[in-house]
């Protein structure tokens, strides 16, 4: 087995409330190996992408992590500098959000804000940047890359906007991608073709994935393993296989259920 | 998305709904002819601002003939002036028949420097001398009020753009910094926002004023007027733009930019500042009168520009004796001036807010 690539361990997320702290999360532990796609599969409010912005130190200032490590290649992120965090988002670890539309700046061209990303972390030259935004539309197969990196975000349609997204979170070659729930906002079929494009993506870039959802399909169609997050725990994990056929939490349980209805 | 037709920016579809109403591309075109006066001052007055004739002391606007004495059309021309006392020792103007200065074009006057590099001396229109020209009166020393007008918009126009230029660009740093950081970072920068705040405009303004020597020299007043302005314009801004920084800064593509890790500076300039530009520029558009006040204000009560430079400020302090205003209503006319330009940059910035407010969406 190769090394783990990020390392949760012991991980308990507190938010503050007028009446005291509650928690969020509880002694959470998750690791996730190179290349593979690891989901954590939870109810709504559950905390699942808390536990996502934790992993990039972007917690809301009302949320406090009081215990655990997040280990990245062996190095605490939560003990890092402020300055090399930033440096380490969206180069070794990006995520995709569950709303392009509100993801993207709407005032702004999807290739400019691409741009951005490659222009922080990489030191392509100038002249070649735009070049490089349609490699990267054209990597997450958007037909027309020209055309769509000069739309703003309102003028493509929500399949097209996912794939500006993902191309945005691919953009600096990241070892890690967090997404948080990528496909709930979609139709059944543009779904199909962007979990396709996700497995290509994966075996091109070597990526791994962390996949925050409540969507069990989506979960049974792409991760390697699984880890069900319930009240703030970690109540069963596993290979995604094995957990589904044999649960034992009740949680797990009602979820394949619901599915099979 | 639309194929057949390409998609418009922000400011392709401002402008759209910018032209659309008349009212504000009038006064845009009123605020440019101004300004391109302002460059072009020294070529299209007749006269330098300093040149003086006293025996045209609060002579009158001139009559421009058109036709002679025949009644025929002619060249347009002045008659010369000469003038007279009446019972209480006051000049009064009239008309001499004898003699005639037709108005010529391009005749040799004052020398001056072409946007401020072609050494010439000819100007736009004028009467050869010993006659004079004033369209629209003398002053005290007999010096052209028109000449005058056209100089002094030079000073008055530019510490309105460049005072709101320096002002904003703080105000943006600033208000964008707090707003974006909060915290201690916030604190500490709204409390000094705040001192400069706390004190009235005007009175800082002088009490500015009076920190430095009273005896500079005009270029440096200048720059002293705008640098006093900007200091106080900051303050305002910085405080609107850090409350709207505030509320965009839990926008959930600040959150995408910092997890794409952006540098904090990259995310204010670009995923936050630009969201307050609307705003921004309405306020620049409406900000810039107060500039112009401002210096007016300055220079009326002597603190400003000083004779015999002109701004409209400075000439306007002559309009402040009742007895001028009976004697020479003319010498109000910097006021209008002011009066036109606060009015077109308000009118013009008006319609930039409806024609930048992301909100309203343009069809078509």
């Amino acid at each position: 087995m190769s090394e783990v690539l990020l390392d949760i361990r012991g991980l308990s997320i507190g938010l503050q409330q007028e009446d005291g702290v509650r928690d969020l999360l509880r002694d959470v532990s998750l690791n996730i190996l190179p290349q593979e796609t690891v989901s954590l599969l939870g109810g709504s409010g559950g905390g699942k992408t808390s536990l996502g912005l934790a992993i990039l130190g972007l917690l809301p200032s009302a949320m406090k992590v009081h215990n655990g490590k997040i280990l990245f290649l062996g190095q605490d992120l939560l003990s890092l500098q402020r300055s090399s965090l930033r440096r380490l988002r969206g180069k070794e670890i990006s995520m995709i959000f569950q709303e392009p539309l509100s993801a993207f700046n709407p005032v702004f061209r999807i290739g400019d804000q691409i741009a951005e990303v490659v222009q922080e972390h990489t030191d392509h030259p100038r002249a070649k940047i735009m070049d490089r935004v349609c490699t990267l539309l054209d990597m997450v197969e958007i037909p027309e890359p020209r055309r769509v990196a000069s739309a703003h975000p309102h003028q493509l349609s929500a399949g097209l906007r996912q794939r500006a997204m993902i191309a945005q979170a691919i953009a600096a070659s990241p070892k890690v991608i967090i997404a948080d729930e990528p496909t709930s906002n979609l139709d059944v079929t543009v779904q199909a073709r962007i979990i396709e494009l996700f497995a290509k993506l994966k075996k091109q870039l070597s990526l791994s994935l962390l996949l925050i959802t409540h969507d069990l399909g989506l979960v049974k169609a792409m991760s390697d393993r699984v880890f069900i997050l319930y009240e703030g725990r970690i109540v069963e994990q596993g290979n995604t296989q094995d957990v589904l056929s044999h649960a034992h939490h009740d949680f797990t349980k009602r979820l394949i259920t619901t599915i099979s209805l | 998305m639309n194929k057949d037709k390409k998609p418009l920016n922000q400011f392709q579809a401002g402008y759209a709904v910018f032209v659309r109403n008349r009212w504000a591309v009038f006064c845009l075109i009123v605020l440019g002819l101004l300004y391109t006066t302002a460059i072009f001052a020294d070529f299209l007055s007749p006269y330098r601002y300093d040149n003086e004739d006293r025996s045209y002391s609060f002579c009158p606007p001139m009559k421009v003939h058109w036709k002679n004495e025949q009644g025929a059309l002619s060249r347009p021309y002045v008659y010369a002036t000469s003038f007279s006392f009446n019972e209480v020792h006051r000049r009064i103007y009239l008309e001499d028949k004898a003699q005639k200065f037709f108005i010529r074009l391009l005749p040799k006057g004052d020398s001056y420097r072409l946007l401020g590099v072609i050494p010439w001396d000819r100007h736009l229109f004028g009467v050869d001398s010993p006659g004079r020209l004033h369209l629209w009166g003398a002053d005290s020393r007999g010096r052209d009020l028109f000449s005058r007008i056209f100089w002094g918009a030079r000073i008055s126009l530019s510490i309105g753009i460049i005072g709101v230029a320096i002002s904003f660009v703080l105000g943006l740093l600033v208000g964008g910094m707090a707003g974006y950081y909060g915290g201690r970072v916030d604190n500490v920068l709204m409390r000094i926002c705040e001192m400069f705040m706390m004190v009235p405009g005007f009175y800082l303004m002088l009490a500015l004023r009076a920190a430095f020597p009273p005896h500079l020299n005009s270029f440096q007043v200048y720059l002293l007027i705008i640098v006093i302005f900007s200091f106080i314009g900051w303050a305002s801004l910085a405080r609107v733009i850090r409350g709207m920084s505030m509320s965009l800064k839990e926008r959930e593509y600040v959150l995408a930019a910092k997890a794409m890790g952006l540098s904090d500076i990259r995310i204010i300039a670009t995923h936050i500042l630009p969201h307050t530009m609307s705003y921004s520029i309405i306020a620049i558009m409406l900000s810039i009168p107060g500039y112009i006040m401002g210096e007016s204000a300055l220079s009326l009560l002597g603190l400003g520009i000083q004779d015999p430079y002109a701004s409209w400020g400075n000439l306007l302090s002559e309009a402040m004796g009742i007895v001028s205003i009976q004697l020479a209503p003319w010498i109000l006319l910097p006021g209008f001036f002011i009066f036109l330009t606060v009015i077109c940059f308000n009118v013009v910035g008006d319609a930039l807010r409806d024609a930048l407010d992301p909100t309203l969406k343009v069809e078509g």
